[in-house]
């Protein structure tokens, strides 16, 4: 459990966060979503204790991080932005310290390790040197020395960057099992799309001020958009204006030759209606793309601009 | 403590993984030994050594500036330099297109200068391009400037008496005279085939059955903690890696205390310091006649040496705050350190009045209690008062540098 009230640091005249509160709970994975200097590597080193708050209070399972310090952070791991490995040690002697470091010992270090290895596909390079590690390799051993001790409050601040889309894939899927097995998950980053497929609960971050937060449904009710289709095939133009002009809450965005653009509320409840009613106007539908309402268009709806820039 | 020990292991890994920079750190000084033995070392060795071209301006052309000449074709020295004479513009034109390795200008009125305990110049031009043999040379003439000095002490009477001559000299002046300068060539003799001559006159009580005189033993344990000098430099250089992975930061954010990372590293040197001067003090008992009354005490003071100079050395370090300038800082200290803490000159071979500076500083202090922890004249309770005192150090040190890293790189 993660829960932030009024966070706001300040480096001398400049405010990194400004008055963020949300509250991340155990199973949940809860995203900060937000572009270059938003402050989300802030909020995580001012949960982790790295940094001091300037204002506000933060609790990790039920420690005050400011007032207990040490009993907050025996229940988190972290895998920082930035790559911090022993360049000169190999990966098992990396996890073997840091799993050391973060209270594991014994026979419960060597299987954590074990373990750790395998899942991140890093069991057959073990034994060399971490400088030899492509910077992929070297991100998967960054987030397998947060994930060793199993941890209760999990932060994750952009951990696959860099990584190749089937690693990437792998490593999504240890974060969710790190939620599943109860863990609070608090995951930072600025691919939407990563935001959207894990994130149980996200808060979109600009400016070091939290500007929206939610379920991913919630945030997408909050655009009020509709969604938009895009049809190829054969389209007798009269005909299938004619037919589409008596549908509600339906516009025709654009007809060229072989294909249709149409923007319209819950789009995928009506597509058979759709289909039939272009069957009726003699149209033969070949393909169909539907993107809904997503937190990019979000974002520049809420700031005015866009997310990667 | 189980972090302690977590930090330790972790550094010491990182240590030993780097075999070369251990190599280094015991191969340099006992270069520096090697050149030094070769140089100044009494016993006859045979085997091919360097030679460099040595040119010698005799301005003044009498029976010293001959000695000055003489004392580099005899002996050790005259092994090492092949003197030639010159005069001093074809000295000079032969130095700069670098065909010798110094050149040495003896001035008109040397010798007078010198019998009337003024102040006599010799002037010394090194070679740049080359670095051991005018350096030789140059500490070779510091010798000789000593050996004057000394004559003085003990033939003073002799030498005012030859400089004081009138222009006529009566006969039992004449024959008075060439006795005494029949004393003081004998004298000048024995101190101009110079290179033990500082030893011979320091100790002269120590009669017939005191041992030769062993260069490598007595250099000895300046150059091992000039190895923990060295060390000490180089492992608190790691803070930059450190800094530079963020690994300090995750350790931090992981609930490690600053003190147990300091305290990791302070015994990774340490121990790194126990393996690498302790072969070096089995290899110098084994074969090179070093005396080693006490192996417990000898290696409990270099790792309390290592733990001390590391400490000092990542303090310089963070103060520094930057890798370059690290560097800097950390020479600024080693350097002289090393030239007047007996190091790079044993306190044997140099004039008593540095030896007794040199013997003030943190290191000439350390090095004179190790020598005399090897040759086991030190009491026992001696030796642990002194060990006690470098603890005190390394702990104050310890406290300042924990206090430091967290306040200059560790605070959000
Ligand atoms: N140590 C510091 N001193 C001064 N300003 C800082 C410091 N660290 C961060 N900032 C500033 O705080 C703001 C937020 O930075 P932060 O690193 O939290 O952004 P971020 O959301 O993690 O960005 P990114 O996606 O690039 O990692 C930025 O304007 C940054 O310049
Ligand atoms: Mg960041």
């Amino acid at each position: 459990m993660i829960e932030v009230d009024h966070l706001r640091k300040a480096y001398g005249p400049l405010v990194a966060v400004e008055d963020a509160s949300f509250t991340a709970r155990p199973g949940e994975i809860f995203g900060l979503l937000g572009p270059n200097g938003a402050g989300k590597s802030t909020t995580i080193g001012c949960i982790c204790g790295l940094l001091t708050p300037t204002a506000g209070s933060i609790r990790v399972s039920g420690h005050d991080v400011v007032a207990s310090a040490q009993s907050a952070k025996r229940t988190i791991g972290v895998v920082p932005q930035e790559i911090a490995l022993y360049e000169d040690l190999t990966a098992r002697e990396n996890l073997d310290y840091w799993g050391a470091v973060q209270g594991l010992g014994g026979a419960a270090l060597n299987s954590a390790i074990q373990e750790a290895l395998q899942s991140t596909g890093l069991a057959d390079r073990a034994r060399e040197p971490v400088k030899r590690f492509s910077g992929g390799m070297k991100r998967r051993l960054n987030f397998a020395a947060g994930i060793l001790h199993k941890p209760k409050v999990l932060l994750l601040d952009e951990p696959t960057v860099g990584v190749d889309p089937q690693s990437r894939v792998h490593l999504l899927d240890l974060v969710r099992g790190q939620a599943k097995a109860g863990a609070c998950v608090l995951y930072t980053t600025h691919y939407m799309e990563e935001a959207e497929t894990l994130c149980d609960r996200l808060a979109i971050i600009d400016h070091g001020r939290i500007i929206a937060q939610g379920t991913l449904e919630e945030l997408r009710s909050m655009l009020g958009e509709r969604d938009l289709l895009r049809l190829t095939g054969v389209f007798p133009e009269q005909a299938v204006r004619a037919a589409l002009a008596q549908e509600p809450e339906l516009e025709l965005l654009g007809f060229e030759d072989g294909q249709l653009r149409l923007a319209l509320a819950r789009a995928s409840e009506r597509l058979s209606r759709l289909f039939e009613l272009l069957g009726a106007a003699g149209a033969e539908v070949r393909g169909t793309t539907l993107t809904r309402p997503n937190l990019e268009s979000l974002f520049i709806k809420l700031t005015g601009k866009e997310l990667r820039e | 403590m189980r972090l302690l020990i977590a930090s330790f292991r972790k550094d010491a890994r990182r240590a030993l993984r780097d075999p070369f920079a251990l190599a280094l750190w015991l191969g340099i000084p006992f270069s520096i030994l090697l050149v030094m033995n070769l140089a100044f070392g009494g016993t006859a060795s045979s085997g091919p050594r360097p030679q460099g071209v040595i040119l010698i301006a005799d301005q003044d052309e009498t029976l010293l500036s001959g000695a000055v000449s003489s004392a580099f074709s005899q002996g050790p020295l005259g092994e090492m330099f092949k003197p030639e004479k010159t005069t001093e513009p074809d000295g000079r034109a032969r130095m700069a297109k670098g065909e010798a390795s110094a050149l040495i200008i003896v001035p008109k009125g040397f010798q007078s200068a010198v019998l009337d305990n003024r102040p006599a110049v010799v002037g010394l031009v090194k070679n740049p391009s080359q670095s051991i043999m005018p350096e030789i040379a140059g500490q070779s003439l510091d010798m000789l400037a000593e050996a004057v000095h000394y004559m003085h002490v003990v033939a003073g009477d002799e030498l005012k008496m030859i400089s004081s001559q009138t222009d006529q000299p009566s006969d039992a002046d004449v024959v008075k005279t060439s006795l005494a300068i029949n004393a003081t060539v004998k004298r000048l003799t024995q101190y101009l085939d110079p290179l033990l001559l500082d030893l011979e006159i320091k100790q002269p009580p120590k009669k017939e059955e005191s041992k030769p005189f062993n260069m490598f033993a007595s250099m000895f344990p300046g150059i091992v903690f000039m190895s923990i000098l060295f060390l000490g430099r180089g492992s608190s250089d790691d803070i930059w890696d450190e800094l530079r992975w963020a690994t300090l930061r995750r350790a931090q954010s992981a609930g490690l205390p600053v003190t147990a990372i300091v305290g990791g590293k302070t015994l990774a040197a340490m121990l790194t310091a126990a393996l690498v001067t302790g072969l070096a003090l089995v290899l110098g008992w084994l074969f090179a006649g070093v005396t080693v009354a006490n192996w417990a005490a000898a290696l409990g003071w270099l790792m309390a040496g290592a733990a001390v100079w590391y400490l000092a050395m990542l303090i310089l370090q963070i103060l520094a705050g930057a890798r370059e300038r690290g560097e800097i800082f950390t020479s600024l200290v080693v350097f002289p350190s090393m030239m007047v803490g007996g190091s790079m000159f044993s306190f044997d071979m140099m004039p008593e009045s540095i030896a007794a500076i040199g013997k003030l500083t943190p290191l000439g202090w350390m090095v004179a209690r190790f020598t005399s922890i090897l040759g086991g004249a030190a009491p026992a309770a001696s030796v642990l008062a002194w060990l006690g005192v470098m603890a005190a150090a390394a702990a104050v040190l310890f406290m300042l540098s924990a206090r430091l890293l967290r306040w200059r790189f560790l605070k959000g």
